[in-house]
């Protein structure tokens, strides 16, 4: 099921000048300025801390879903709206009410570039705001009173500074024919009528063209567009003794010319659904088994995103008076996984040995330039984590990666691109004979391979047989002790370097990693949640 | 003459035949339907009823605010559908309520391909019925041991009425052929509501219009195949302001038409818009009432709000069947429960009231039955029912009003409310008499109830049986002769029978409410044709508010 890209150099010129941007967009970010400095010099409440900072965003997004079935539309939509999210914050860059009790929800903007009504809604949006933010410092600060905190949490600053910026960039020009990806549609899902035991299926396309205005109170003016297109297949079926799978198949990338041709595409969902059908027809795994497992192609991105990219490496600060913060920072500078393995975040970096890396991003959603390269784990220990600009005890400031999700309706703190290496690579096939020595060092008859691994989602995984070398797919199965300590055991990694996108957890993002990574030991066994279904009580229509 | 009749007769049937053979979709339905049914009723637990339900809907709707576009949304086409299997039998199904629980998770809902692909439609249909058909025989054992466990039902009817199946065609009409001018309406309304920009006191502000072509498909077991085309255009504007105590103030403007070439001009729309928002700048200066008891006058648009909460949601049939419900009318048939005066029907094929288009009219109900006249109150008595296929006792057939939004399941619901009275008194008569009420029960004022945006009531016996209608324009009428004074904050709220006896008079003028009315089976079109209502005695209570304060900048 290999994926072939062809990757292309998309120009972007950075122009640092908002005197050049035409007219309309000007009309966006003065209307924007204009009334977040009025909002700044006139919201006050009796003895009330004024606002000290102010950002207001406008998400302009264009977006087209076409979703097709057995080769007719079932859905097609095209949307343009204005989207509208607002900080505020009272008090001062060391007390004010941020990481307490978050009100902050979008609201729709004109859609016209017009400068009175765009002003409208921050002026609504702030009015809001600052009344919730100046009573919410207020109770933050009568709970830290009331709480004996430690000297360092108490002492530490609320929101990080950072230094104005300008950042003015050219929307690139979208393929949103409807036509055109109707057509896609209408012809991949139509190869489905070919393979009657997928019982369901669907192929979807998300296109969104946003541009993301902001300005804050600290003189940061940004132009930033974030181009997404997505390709999808969705599979369902039933197998024989009653097991529902599904699966999907995504296919992302920044750019139109990144995307494959319809012919590519078909080939990719037949690729796809034959997959699935060997799935549906392969045995239910019954035996139980502890022993060293390898993780090949997407199973590994998938595994390093679930693991390190989730929670892990996202350093996050308990909230006053609330639950929650990221404790793994305590282990800073010690050591996390195999010494082996080096995760890097290349978040501000756009091309990786001459292929465009579409998880770049030039500025972040707090309006800080993320490092072009930044060591999260050097040989198995832990240097960095991910975050914005809310310090934590160990990482005072941004290394900018606080992102506007993919629904461009909240943002979170997650990764662009993401690489990592091992020091003790192998050629896949040594990596196979690795896997084997190890089994049946383990006294073992076979080992398993991982192919794709999606949390508690679908899991493709092969029983490679010690004496022949002979795979053999199976369904029906569970790691139930694959957590980050399985990365403190790794036996090696693949010298081939795979890149995968995906939009998990909100964030476009890319990873760039050994092509597999062979675990020390793991359990592998049935799913007991599994519950297995009659057949249709009627048969099948025919066509 | 007779003679031109059977000709025409004949020509109608002749192409009745020619479109059903050129619609396709039903063809296909049909196809599922019986492929499906024919294996499913000789299953060990049978099934004895399916029904495909389908809705293929065109919708666009624009939005503006203080003059600028807000949404310009494109339009938008889907294909939703719904399922019924029933199994057991016409006596006792698995739709039957169960006592002390609920009827579990139901999946009979989903989306089908905008086009004739056979492969895609009969697919999803055919995945779903399966699915509903589990979850039936499911429940079913569900009711046996329900019934098995807990006392007899008082109501003793079954759990589905026997009706006559009707075939009925309207040709598809082309999207195209209703000529919605989205580009015209985005400049209407940006003009609507430029009309409150003008004005500070006016905090926020819409203008929108939603325009809807759906085609309904029917098709079931028992022989019916129905398609059926309605449409139509809502205009919304509204706007609100909060008073420096923090109560917030809204006001709208809501008008219906079929064809959108229909709705008021620019004019009338523009002067509407401008009185609104006057009223926005008085109400928001105006005092705040205190909790009265007292005569009270409705105008015809909020009696026709009152009436549909209180009236009209205790006469739909299958809430009477419920062990669960009030049922305050149930055993009321045949006795006065208004004065003799009114009367009340439902009349879904109704389709205007005055040259005034009716918002709640259809020809055939969700379950493919037809929409009939039903003459609910005669001269003050209780007669009838709104039936679905949900039987209650002494009334054993549907009416036609059983009615969901495509993604719930079918119960009764109301469709055109028409109140009408045999004495109706003119306005001044009414005033009168208000006013003598008022000093009679030794009150300063008395109130009118102008305009309301809805209310709600509670018809379960676990809850108070109340109501609550929430006006937006009240004003004090004052028993010695000073002015009316507009006054803000208050709820109309009572219970049922308490406030049916206090009902005195009817005026002469009738007001149409067009709305959405929001229950069990979703949000459906209903309507309210009433005239003017003199109460001799309604209760008050303090609106619930904001505690925010205005905002601190003018609107920019």
């Amino acid at each position: 099921m290999k994926i072939q890209y062809k990757y292309h150099i998309l120009a972007v010129a950075l122009i640092f000048c908002a005197g050049m941007l035409p007219a309309q967009d000007n009309a966006i970010l003065s209307a924007v300025k204009s009334e977040v400095e009025r909002n700044r010099s006139g919201l006050k409440i009796d003895k009330l801390k004024p606002p000290f900072f102010i950002k207001y965003t406008v998400v302009d997004l264009k977006s087209l879903h076409v979703s097709a079935s057995l080769g007719s539309i079932l859905r097609s939509m095209e949307n343009s709206q204005k989207v509208g999210f607002s900080n505020l914050l009272v008090g001062d860059y060391d007390r004010n009410n941020a990481n307490f009790r978050q009100n902050n929800f979008p609201r729709n903007v004109v859609v016209e570039n017009d400068a009175r009504g765009i002003a409208t809604t921050v002026w609504e949006d702030l009015d809001g705001m600052y009344k919730n933010a100046a009573e919410n410092y207020e109770a933050k600060v009568a709970v830290i009173a009331q709480q004996n905190m430690e000297e360092e949490e108490l002492n530490l600053p609320d929101f990080d500074k950072t230094a104005p910026l300008t950042m003015i960039l050219e929307p690139p020009k979208m393929n949103m024919d409807r036509a055109y990806w109707e057509n896609v549609a209408i012809k991949a899902s139509e190869i489905l009528k070919k393979y009657p035991e997928i019982l369901n299926s669907a192929v979807n396309i998300n296109i969104t063209d946003p541009v993301i205005y902001s300005y804050s109170t600290e003189n940061t003016s940004l132009r930033v567009p974030d181009p997404y297109y997505c390709m999808n297949i969705y599979l369902y079926t039933l197998t024989e003794d009653g097991q529902e799978l599904s699966d999907e198949l995504y296919i992302e990338h920044g750019s139109f010319e990144q995307m494959p041709s319809l012919q590519a595409f078909i080939d990719t969902c037949e690729a796809f659904v034959k997959y699935f059908i060997e799935l549906k027809n392969a045995p239910i795994i019954t035996e139980a088994y502890t022993g060293p497992v390898l993780f090949e192609g997407m199973a590994v991105p998938e595994a390093l995103q679930t693991y390190f990219f989730q929670s892990t490496l996202i350093a996050s600060r308990k909230p006053v008076g609330g639950q929650g913060g990221n404790n793994t920072e305590m282990m800073k500078d010690k050591k996390l996984t195999s010494r082996s393995l080096t995760i890097k975040s290349l978040s501000g970096t756009n091309m990786y040995k001459g292929k465009k890396l579409d998880g770049y991003y030039p500025v972040d959603a707090e309006g800080v330039v993320p490092d072009r390269e930044l060591v999260l784990v050097e040989n198995g220990v832990l240097r960095n984590m991910l975050n914005g600009r809310t310090p934590t005890k160990k990482f005072r400031h941004s290394n900018g990666h606080m992102r506007v999700n993919l629904n461009y309706m909240n943002q979170r703190v997650g990764p662009g691109n993401v690489l990592l290496t091992s020091n003790d690579t192998y050629s896949p096939d040594e990596l196979r004979k690795k896997l084997l020595a190890a089994a049946k060092e383990e006294d073992l008859d076979y080992a398993y391979t991982v192919r794709r691994y999606r949390g508690n989602g679908p899991l493709s995984i092969y029983r490679i047989y010690v004496a022949d070398g002979r795979e053999e797919l199976l369904r029906g199965a569970v790691l139930p002790d694959f957590n980050i300590k399985s990365f403190k055991r790794v036996l090696g990694a693949s010298d081939r370097e795979l890149f995968y996108n995906t939009h998990m957890f909100g964030n476009f993002s890319t990873y760039i990693v050994p092509s597999g990574l062979l675990f020390e030991e793991m359990e592998v066994s049935r799913n007991n949640n599994i519950t297995f279904k009659k057949p249709f009580a009627v048969p099948q229509p025919k066509w | 003459m007779k003679k031109k009749k059977v000709i025409l007769i004949m020509l109608f049937a002749l192409f009745s035949q020619i479109a059903f053979a050129q619609d396709a979709f039903i063809d296909i339905l049909k196809t599922e339907l019986n492929r499906n049914y024919t294996v499913l009723k000789d299953n060990p637990v049978p099934a004895y009823y399916v029904s495909y339900r389908v809705q293929d809907m065109q919708t666009q709707g624009i939005r503006a605010s203080f003059g600028k576009l807000l949404l310009n949304s494109n339009p938008r086409h889907q294909r939703l559908f719904n399922i019924d299997v029933r199994v057991g039998d016409y006596e006792m199904d698995n739709t039957r309520e169960i006592k002390g629980g609920g009827r579990g998770n139901m999946y009979s809902s989903d989306a089908l391909v905008l086009d004739n692909n056979p492969a895609a439609v009969q697919t999803a249909l055919w995945k779903t019925t399966d699915q509903v058909y589990k979850d039936a025989v499911k429940q079913f054992e569900n009711v046996k041991a329900n019934v098995a466990v807990k006392v007899a039902s008082e109501d003793k009817s079954g759990d589905f009425t026997k009706e006559a199946p009707e075939k009925y065609f309207e040709p598809a009409i082309p999207l195209k052929d209703l000529k919605f001018d989205a580009s015209e309406w985005e400049k209407k309304l940006k003009k609507y509501s430029e009309v409150f920009y003008g004005n500070k006191d006016v905090l926020s502000n819409t203008a929108s219009i939603d325009f809807e072509l759906v085609r309904k498909y029917f098709v079931d077991t028992e022989g019916r195949e129905i398609a059926e085309n309605t449409y139509a255009c809502r205009l919304h504007i509204s706007a609100s302001t909060t008073a420096e105590d923090g109560m917030n103030l809204p006001l709208f403007l809501s008008y219906f038409a079929i064809d959108a070439k229909d709705l008021p001009s620019d004019a009338q729309v523009l002067k509407d818009a401008g009185k609104m928002s006057q009223m926005i700048s008085d109400l928001r200066k105006a005092p705040v009432a205190e909790s009265y008891s007292g005569p009270a006058l409705m105008t015809a648009e909020a009696a026709g709000v009152f009436f549909h909460e209180i009236f009209g949601h205790r006469v739909e049939g299958a809430r009477l069947k419920q062990e669960s419900d009030a049922q305050t009318f149930k055993k009321k048939v045949g006795e006065p429960v208004l004065p003799k005066d009114i009367s009340i029907i439902f009349d879904p094929k109704l389709k205007k009231y005055s040259n005034i288009p009716l918002n709640g009219s259809y020809v055939f109900d969700d379950e493919g039955i037809r929409g009939q006249r039903v003459e609910v109150v005669k001269d003050g008595i209780l007669k009838s029912f709104l039936m679905s296929r949900t039987p209650i006792d002494n009334f054993p057939n549907s009416n036609g009003h059983g009615r969901a939004m495509i993604y719930f399941d079918n119960v009764t619901r109301q469709s055109n409310m028409i109140i009408e009275s045999s004495d109706p008194k003119s306005e001044a008569e009414l005033r009168k008499m208000l006013v003598e009420e008022a000093k009679k029960a030794d009150r300063e004022y008395a109130y009118l109830f102008d305009k309301v945006s809805g209310g709600f009531t509670t018809t379960g016996r676990y809850m108070p049986n109340a109501f609550n209608v929430t006006p937006l324009i009240v004003y004090r009428i004052y028993a010695d002769g000073r002015p009316d004074e507009l006054v803000r904050g208050v709820d109309l709220v009572g219970t049922p029978l308490a406030i049916f006896s206090q009902v005195a008079a009817c005026g002469k003028e009738y007001g149409v409410f067009n709305g959405a009315c929001g229950a069990e089976s979703g949000s459906i079109p209903v309507s309210c044709v009433s005239p003017t209502l003199f109460i001799k005695m309604i209760e008050t209570q303090k609106k619930s508010k904001s505690q925010n304060q205005p905002p601190i900048l003018e609107r920019p």
